[in-house]
């Protein structure tokens, strides 16, 4: 849920300089949205509801998930004229690249894992085994493709939350905070990014 | 006339708001791949 917290970040900023520069906080029309929705119901299925993702079996859920990322990569394209949603763009096409390539999971060290869950009981995961059920597969780094792009960074050890996360999740992070920020601005950015539509 | 048609535009502004915000909630969760101990999926 890290990544909600861009969301709610980057909206309450950019309310926050609309406020101040007495504008209104303008949003545009994101084209085929249904998209969104269609790609993340298998998600929601394989990967949020208790009752469904323990019944599915890893190589379905696979599937399903590619399926899902393929029509994000299609709402991407509908989108790619918007600049202020090149970021997020970039960081999903990196995260869905190195999935696709590492069997539709996306990689994660053992030494990653062993440092995220140091209390969970022996043999709750393994080496080459998708991790619970999360988006993640437990992968050496000399046998990840494009290790450089798999969920290598954590959070300073000040933070008491455990996450792992890619460089493509940074670039969302950093993107929904940005375009969420931009919107609040003023009308000559709006007009720019009206001109790209 | 002019006041309803104000109310609209602004109800209007509000549910496009609403639709904007979640259509990035639920791309932003199923873009990303972060994984978090007692949570998944972003």
């Amino acid at each position: 849920m890290v990544l909600l917290v861009a969301v709610l970040v980057g909206l309450a900023a950019g309310i926050c300089r609309a406020r101040i520069g007495k504008r209104e906080y303008r949003v545009y029309d994101l084209k085929a949205t249904g998209l969104v929705l269609l790609a993340f119901i298998p998600q929601f299925i394989i990967f949020f509801l208790p009752f469904t993702r323990s019944r599915i079996s890893n190589s379905t859920a696979s599937i399903l998930y590619v399926c899902s990322l393929v029509l994000l990569i299609v709402f991407s394209l509908f989108n790619i004229r918007k600049i202020s949603f090149w970021p997020i763009t970039a960081g999903f096409l990196l995260n869905a690249l190195v999935i696709l390539l590492n069997g539709g999971w996306m990689p994660i060290s053992p030494a990653m894992v062993q440092k995220l869950t140091a209390d969970a009981a022996n043999g709750s995961w393994q080496l080459g085994e998708r991790l619970a059920y999360s988006k993640d597969i437990v992968l050496a780094p000399d046998v990840t493709r494009l290790w450089l792009l798999s969920d290598r960074f954590t959070l300073p050890d000040w933070i008491n939350y455990r996450v792992a996360f890619s460089l493509g999740d940074t670039l969302i992070f950093a993107g929904v905070i940005w375009l969420l920020w931009s919107l609040g601005g003023i009308e000559n950015e709006n007009k720019k990014e009206k001109q790209n539509e | 006339m002019k006041s309803l048609s104000m109310l609209s535009g602004k109800f209007g502004s509000k549910v496009r708001l609403v639709i904007f915000v979640l259509t990035l909630v639920l791309f932003v969760l199923a873009a990303g791949a972060p994984f978090a101990t007692g949570s998944v999926g972003g």
